[in-house]
């Protein structure tokens, strides 16, 4: 073989090395042109077929939906995962492998951004720090960021809007899934109990529009609740409980009312030593809505009732201790009724043990008993019977130190124990 | 010329052809390479309303390059790696879009600092479906020092997780975006509490700050809520420790400047001048004068007769003070400012919609009245029953004056609310027939 025959077997090689890299190139723009991110079409099936695998990673069907070919996926491009439409990005997010988690992570925050200029036009713009301190004292940042009634509605049904396009997208449940995977107890379970979530999303929202009333009240009488303003804030109170009733049945309203009412909120906190069980919780707050219905009738100054009206209403309130004590027992009512009071409910908080603390109202009996009949003795001159009575508060002194401790039995007569106070009048 | 010479002419020529063609057409796909990034972005833009994957742009073609190497990509799985590092290099370098990159790293983020502070805080994390279960109100020394631990650590991990962000990704998104909507950047009020120092002395102050906080709150709980004069010296005596240990550090007008604006004084001042204007000077001169007579001037629970009067001496000399300090019409102001009717009148025009100056004029009436019923009272000259009608025919004129200021709705509202001096000028017939209750004893009306 001559020179010639070489060279020219060379440049048949070129030719056809040329030509397969033109061809392929040709292909490979054709196949671009035909699109990854414009015309791919995603089938209700390939999304189903994606979201629902167990291996995130790519079936043979997903590299197609995406155009990522066997010999070069060394090209793939996030813009190919790329979509106007959100349903179709997150068909190919789920058909590219991505677990739902990250999908979520990206598709929540992307709508998060989408809505947050319009959130931002909602808000009352921040006024210019002022930079002197004497001058700003006293004001808090909620105030000076106070949304309108109108604002406050908009925001909550941009909200809503928001909300519920990331459970088209995402699915109905994609906050309780949300929620289970990121380990926090369920907070709506407290909430709601056994109610269905239908009932949930209807009672949500009440929720909300009741929860923003209040806010505005309480913003409007700068958190200070005076008497007049009490009666104004139960007038809510009642709509919301009306407004619930709507959908609630009689029990399921209960049920709601024991989870959330101010009154089930407040024995959160002062039922505290008392500890109740499940049982003793419905009666106690069955027991003082109603004692506190009642209240409320009695306390009326707009419209008084009348000697009669309030002799039949303390008949009732009386009606309604008894009944609780047929519910929790007569040895647990003796403890609620001291717990349920200030004075003794602050020294279990203190930690005073529990028989110290329920040895105060013996004390307290005996000790203004004998006071009281010292007062009775007509025999007695006034300072025979001032000498004996500060020996009864003394005496009554020594035993609370020894109860208490000397430096908390003096802080008690301070915070509750005005009794001990007085058992002698104040030597001047 | 030969064949053989014709064929490798023609060879060689189709070689070139082919080799400018393909050269041609893979400029041409780099090229059109290039604006699919920007097509992307475009995409985002439609959805975010703003442009936002730009700044990582220019290096994707330049990083892809790099990608080839570390192997295809044919799933998430060949983006994802639990280092965080690589995820972000992989993101870009796959050309996803850095608003994405951040999402999905901060998610990432998130999820990790979650754990760490489930490790931190498991009760957190506790089933809480039990709704009769109660809050634990008891004072618990140990467990309130170990709550404060993990309120440190926390804070501790969300300046880490704030520091590994911007490592990261360059920026704190999650700061930026609270900065962006209008939000502290800070939101550790003991850090704003020195954020006027300069840099760097805010974190010696916030050490010291710190350390003063945890022994508050052991003193708290030492004390188990007993607000009495051991626990008034004590706080007393933490407060100039506070100030002791914050001079080592400041200069003597740093320190000034610390205790005008976060003091134990300044604080009782925030309530105190809450509806005053004032220029810093006259603040100065107010502080001054507080601190001077610092708890002095408080009646608290427990006095004896002797310490009663002492705190009424005391309070009656800082009035004087601040008096001349401040001149009478300001003084007036001031002292409107910490009357509590004052107060409750301002409230009350406020939820009424009433003019600004309605609190004001209220409070004028009550002391005209008050003044002019004084007057009646004082003088022995007068008839029993010329006086009580002279007393009833201020209270009728101040009531209709009240009236017409307040309106009905918010006049009636205050009879009820902070109006009861009305009776002391004379007193209210009650309808027959009606009944009133004093706390929880029902009692019969007069």
């Amino acid at each position: 073989m001559n020179s010639r025959a070489i060279i020219l077997g060379l440049s048949f090689v070129g030719n056809v090395v040329f030509a397969t890299f033109v061809f392929r190139q040709h292909a490979d723009s054709t196949a671009d042109a035909g699109s990854p991110a414009n015309s791919q079409t995603v089938t209700a099936a390939q999304i189903t077929h994606s979201a629902n695998s167990e291996s995130p990673r790519a079936t043979e069907s997903t590299a197609s939906i995406l155009n990522i070919s066997d010999d070069s996926p060394g090209d793939f491009q996030w813009s190919q995962l790329e979509a106007a439409d959100y349903k179709e990005y997150i068909a190919r997010l789920r058909a590219f492998g991505m677990p739902e988690k990250v999908v979520r992570d990206i598709i929540i925050a992307d709508v998060g951004k989408l809505y947050r200029p319009r959130f931002a036009a909602l808000r009352p713009p921040k006024k210019p720090k002022n930079p002197n301190f004497w001058e700003t004292r006293g004001f808090s940042y909620n105030t000076e960021r106070a949304m309108t009634k109108e604002q406050r509605e908009q925001t909550r049904a941009l909200r809503k809007e928001q909300t519920d396009l990331i459970k088209e997208l995402l699915g109905a449940g994609v906050y309780e899934d949300m929620a289970k995977e990121s380990g926090y107890p369920d907070w709506t379970e407290r909430m709601y109990g056994p109610l269905s979530k239908e009932v949930r999303e209807k009672i949500s929202d009440m929720q909300e529009r009741f929860q923003d009333e209040q806010s505005a009240f309480y913003a409007k009488n700068d958190n200070h609740i005076d008497q007049d303003s009490q009666v104004e804030l139960a007038a809510i109170r009642k709509k919301f409980r009306a407004e619930l009733a709507t959908v609630l049945t009689p029990e399921q309203l209960e049920d709601y009312e024991l989870r959330n009412s101010e009154t089930a909120q407040r024995m959160k906190w002062e039922l505290s030593s008392f500890d109740p069980d499940e049982k003793e919780f419905r009666a106690i707050h069955a027991y003082k809505q109603a004692f506190e219905e009642l209240d409320a009738k009695a306390d009326n100054q707009d419209n008084p009732v009348s000697p009669e009206e309030l002799k039949e209403l303390k008949k009732k309130q009386k009606e309604l201790e008894a009944t609780l004590a047929d519910n929790i027992g007569t040895n647990r009512i003796a403890e609620y009724k001291l717990m349920d009071r200030y004075e003794y409910r602050s020294l279990l908080d203190a930690g005073v043990p529990k028989e110290s603390v329920f040895k105060i109202p013996d004390v307290k009996k005996e000790a203004e008993a004998a006071a009281s009949k010292l007062r009775n003795d007509k025999s007695l001159t006034q300072e025979q019977r001032t000498a004996g009575l500060q020996a009864i508060k003394d005496e009554t002194t020594k035993t609370l130190a020894h109860l208490l401790g000397s430096r908390r039995a003096n802080y008690y007569q301070q915070s509750g124990g005005w009794w001990l106070r007085n058992l002698a009048p104040e030597s001047n | 010329m030969k064949p053989l010479r014709i064929l490798i002419v023609l060879s060689v020529a189709a070689n070139v052809a082919l080799a400018g063609w393909w050269f041609k057409s893979r400029n041409a796909t780099t090229d059109s390479a290039a604006p699919e990034s920007s097509q992307s972005a475009e995409k985002y833009r439609s959805r975010f309303g703003k442009g936002s994957t730009t700044e990582t742009a220019a290096n994707e073609t330049l990083t892809l390059t790099e990608a080839s190497a570390t192997g295809p990509i044919a799933t998430w799985l060949d983006i994802h790696s639990a280092d965080l590092k690589q995820l972000v290099r992989r993101l870009r370098e796959a050309g996803c879009p850095d608003e994405t990159v951040k999402d999905i790293v901060v998610a990432e983020v998130n999820r990790i600092y979650q754990a760490r502070s489930r490790e931190l805080w498991p009760e957190r994390y506790e089933d809480n479906a039990k709704f009769w279960k109660t809050q634990n109100t008891r004072y618990n020394v140990e467990k309130q020092k170990q709550n404060r631990e993990r309120y440190s650590k926390e804070r501790e991990m969300q300046k880490e997780k704030s520091a590994l962000l911007v490592e990261l990704l360059g920026v704190d998104p999650e700061k930026q975006q609270r900065i962006e909507d209008g939000y502290a950047e800070n939101y550790n009020w003991q850090e704003r509490e020195v954020a006027f120092l300069p840099e760097s002395k805010r974190a010696a102050a916030l050490k010291i700050l710190d350390d003063f906080q945890d022994k508050q709150q052991e003193m708290y709980a030492a004390n188990a809520g007993i607000h009495d004069a051991q626990s008034r010296a004590e706080q007393k005596q933490l407060e100039a420790e506070k100030l002791a240990a914050l001079a080592g550090i400041l200069s003597p007008a740093e320190l000034r400047e610390f205790e005008l604006r976060q003091s134990q004084t300044a604080s009782q001042l925030t309530s105190d001048l809450r509806s005053l204007s004032i220029s810093r000077e006259e603040y100065e001169a107010i502080f001054d004068i507080k601190k001077k007579y610092g708890d002095s001037i408080y009646n608290w629970s427990g006095l004896d007769k002797e310490e009663q009067k002492l705190v009424a001496e005391n309070k009656k000399l800082m009035q004087s003070e601040l008096a001349a300090s401040l001149g009478a019409d300001k003084f007036k102001e001031y002292e409107r400012g910490t009357d509590y009717q004052y107060q409750q009148l301002t409230r009350l025009a406020k939820r009424n919609d009433l003019p600004a100056d309605t609190a004001g004029k209220v409070f004028d009436y009550k002391s005209t009245a008050e003044d002019a019923v004084k007057k009646l009272r004082d003088n022995n000259v007068m008839l029993n029953e010329q006086r009580q009608a002279a007393l009833q025919q201020i209270r009728t004129e101040t009531e209709a004056t009240l009236k017409k200021t307040l309106g009905e709705k918010a006049y009636n509202s205050y009879l009820k609310n902070g109006g009861w001096w009305l009776n002391n000028i004379s007193p209210t017939q009650r309808p027959s027939g009606t009944a009133t209750r004093t706390g929880n004893v029902i009692i019969k009306a007069q």
